[in-house]
């Protein structure tokens, strides 16, 4: 090791991580390291509070939701929130078993249509030669620069003149082709080695085969990743199938409950079923997310660093 | 040879299915929006060719102007704060020595982005009510007197942006770790034997490295931030007086409330290139700041 002041005066500190010693100033070592995850976990909780918060207001009665003092805890547990929500208390008949299925079909439909048409692009950009192929994945690739707002109107207009508002098709066809999808199934493709190709190939596997009995089961993380992105994604979509439905039994579960918040709007919501309502629309992608976040993490770090 | 060619018409094939739906929903609507920004649309019928009628009548119309301020306000407000932020908690997260500590910091950051932006919004809705939420609670017990968050004509944007920043930022600082894990140590040790200060190691080393990520967080943030629309619908809906009138709700109630759809198109198309000029000159501040 060399002998400069830091190794000489304080011996010590090689037994610290590496990492530590890199990043956190000489003196703070020890106090640090505790003060970090003091820090950390002060800001995660802060984070977090207003998830913590729906979730206790959406068990809480409804006298001590509008109390003046609110509380940080629940003293007294009911389900009194979501029952109103479920039977439609308030809002006139609002089909919202309905919004739940709309909701799950088009999101499973979605996701499994992105799964497809992905995986194909996908395995075609990495594998298979065709003029204008590294032009085409690129320009595809830059296209998720431009704001989506630059087709929405147009798309509106079109789908209309195509007879597809308060459809399913409208919500789940404009959003397959989804280049980060392509990119992310590529960008794994190209590090299957070329051997076992060869070898299915000479096995006498067709062009369907090499596709679907090797390039598709070995891809399986990155396809459950993917999976896990588009549902949540196509479960939390709000404004387009706010734009394009308009028949309130079409209603996914978001854009349904939204018109809930907007009954109230003149006498001020009623917030307990307003806190039911936004946690039953996030247990689907909390739970995917939990479910999956390891590689959901490891997936968004390969779109950022080699993008 | 046969192979090849067959492999070739594979290829395409292969594409064949996203590229079609691709060009039916991207390229046809991203074509048809500069026609439509040409023309008066009319439902039934034909509709004439009016130049640039609708691009001027937007130009002169003051709500526009003030909805490009907004969101001009907004994206000043959440991205660079939301930035520093995220980049903070991101050394933070990478300075831990046990890895599952990192993945479950990194988990509990991101959490608040995986549940949808309206639930968000429909929460904040009740911090921020005038009577019975929590942030006026809050302020009370300090003696502070209470705000009218939503409503206020100065307040209502801030509150916004003070939503996006609390629990906004996973994305960011994920990315940040990873860039952060792939700085070689070697840099450190050189620093370290060079007698180096913590604070001169972040500058010449950290900061330099991390250029390429942070560019790409502040593009894509500025580009989310620029098109903020949930929030502004469920809490203010365009605000008090159109103080939180951001351009993508003004395109949106072009469509919804008045069928304006030329118009609309015009705007979304100015918001484009209100868009590629803000990411243009990102890219170009940044390679005035990077040295090698």
């Amino acid at each position: 090791m060399h002998l400069t002041q830091d190794s000489v005066a304080r011996p010590m500190r090689r037994r610290q991580s590496p990492m530590l010693q890199r990043l956190l100033p000489e003196g703070w070592l020890t106090v640090g390291r505790w003060l970090t995850l003091l820090i950390l976990t002060a800001w995660a909780l802060f984070s977090l509070f207003p998830l913590y918060w729906c979730v206790i207001t959406s068990l809480k009665l409804p006298a001590d939701i509008s109390a003046v003092r609110p509380s940080l805890v629940v003293t007294r547990f009911t389900l009194e929130s979501y029952r109103q929500f479920l039977q439609g208390v308030g809002y006139s008949n609002a089909p919202v078993g309905r919004w739940f299925h709309n909701s799950v079909l088009v999101t499973v439909a979605t996701t499994i249509g992105v799964l497809l048409v992905c995986s194909t692009a996908g395995y075609s950009f990495a594998r298979k030669r065709f003029w204008g192929r590294d032009a085409l994945f690129w320009t595809l690739i830059f296209t998720m620069l431009i704001p989506g707002w630059s087709t929405l109107v147009p798309a509106y207009v079109l789908t209309r003149q195509w007879h597809m508002h308060d459809t399913y098709w409208v919500l789940i066809l404009p959003a397959l082709p989804a280049p980060f999808g392509v990119f992310l199934i590529r960008q794994f493709t190209v590090t299957l080695p070329d051997e076992l190709f060869q070898a299915a190939r000479v096995d006498g596997a067709s062009e369907l085969q090499l596709w679907s009995r090797i390039a598709l089961p070995l891809s399986r993380p990155v396809l459950a990743t993917l999976g896990m992105f588009t549902l949540i994604g196509s479960w939390n979509e709000f404004l387009w199938p706010l734009l394009v439905l308009n028949k309130s039994r079409m209603f996914t579960l978001l854009v349904g409950a939204s018109t809930i918040m907007y009954q109230f709007r003149g006498s001020g919501p009623n917030y307990g079923i307003a806190m039911a309502v936004a946690v039953l629309m996030s247990v689907v992608p909390v739970a995917g997310f939990l479910l999956m976040q390891r590689q959901m993490i490891r997936g968004l770090t390969i779109g950022a660093l080699k993008g | 040879m046969t192979q090849g060619t067959t492999s070739q018409i594979w290829g395409v094939l292969f594409v064949l299915p996203f590229l079609v739906l691709f060009v039916a929903f991207v390229v046809v609507p991203a074509l048809y929006a500069v026609w439509l920004s040409v023309v008066r649309w009319q439902p039934l019928g034909v509709s004439p060719f009016v130049g640039f009628y609708n691009y001027s009548k937007m130009l002169r119309d003051p709500i526009f102007w003030t909805a490009l301020r907004n969101s001009f306000v907004y994206v000043l407000m959440v991205v660079p704060a939301g930035m520093v932020l995220a980049l903070f908690t991101a050394v933070f997260i990478y300075s831990l020595r046990s890895s599952a500590l990192r993945q479950f910091f990194q988990s509990a950051f991101y959490l608040p982005g995986v549940v949808s932006a309206l639930a968000v919004a429909i929460v904040w809705r009740y911090l921020f009510d005038n009577e019975i939420g929590l942030m006026n609670y809050i302020l009370a017990l300090v003696g502070l007197p209470r705000l009218n968050w939503l409503g206020g004509l100065n307040t209502a944007l801030p509150s916004i942006a003070l939503m996006s920043l609390i629990g906004g930022g996973g994305g960011a600082i994920i990315i940040f770790v990873a860039a952060l894990g792939g700085i070689p140590t070697e840099l450190y040790d050189a620093a370290l034997i060079d007698g180096a200060s913590a604070l001169r190691k972040h500058f010449s080393i950290t900061l330099p490295l991390l250029l390429p990520p942070i560019l790409y967080v502040m593009v894509m943030g500025t580009i989310g931030a620029f098109q903020v629309f949930t929030p502004v619908y469920v809490l203010t809906h365009g605000g008090p007086l159109n103080r939180t009138m951001t351009v993508s709700f003004l395109i949106y109630r072009q469509i919804a409330s008045y069928g304006d759809i030329a118009p609309a198109a015009a705007t979304g198309m100015l918001l484009v290139v209100a868009c590629l000029g803000l990411t243009v000159a990102q890219f170009w501040w940044f390679s005035a700041v990077v040295e090698y």
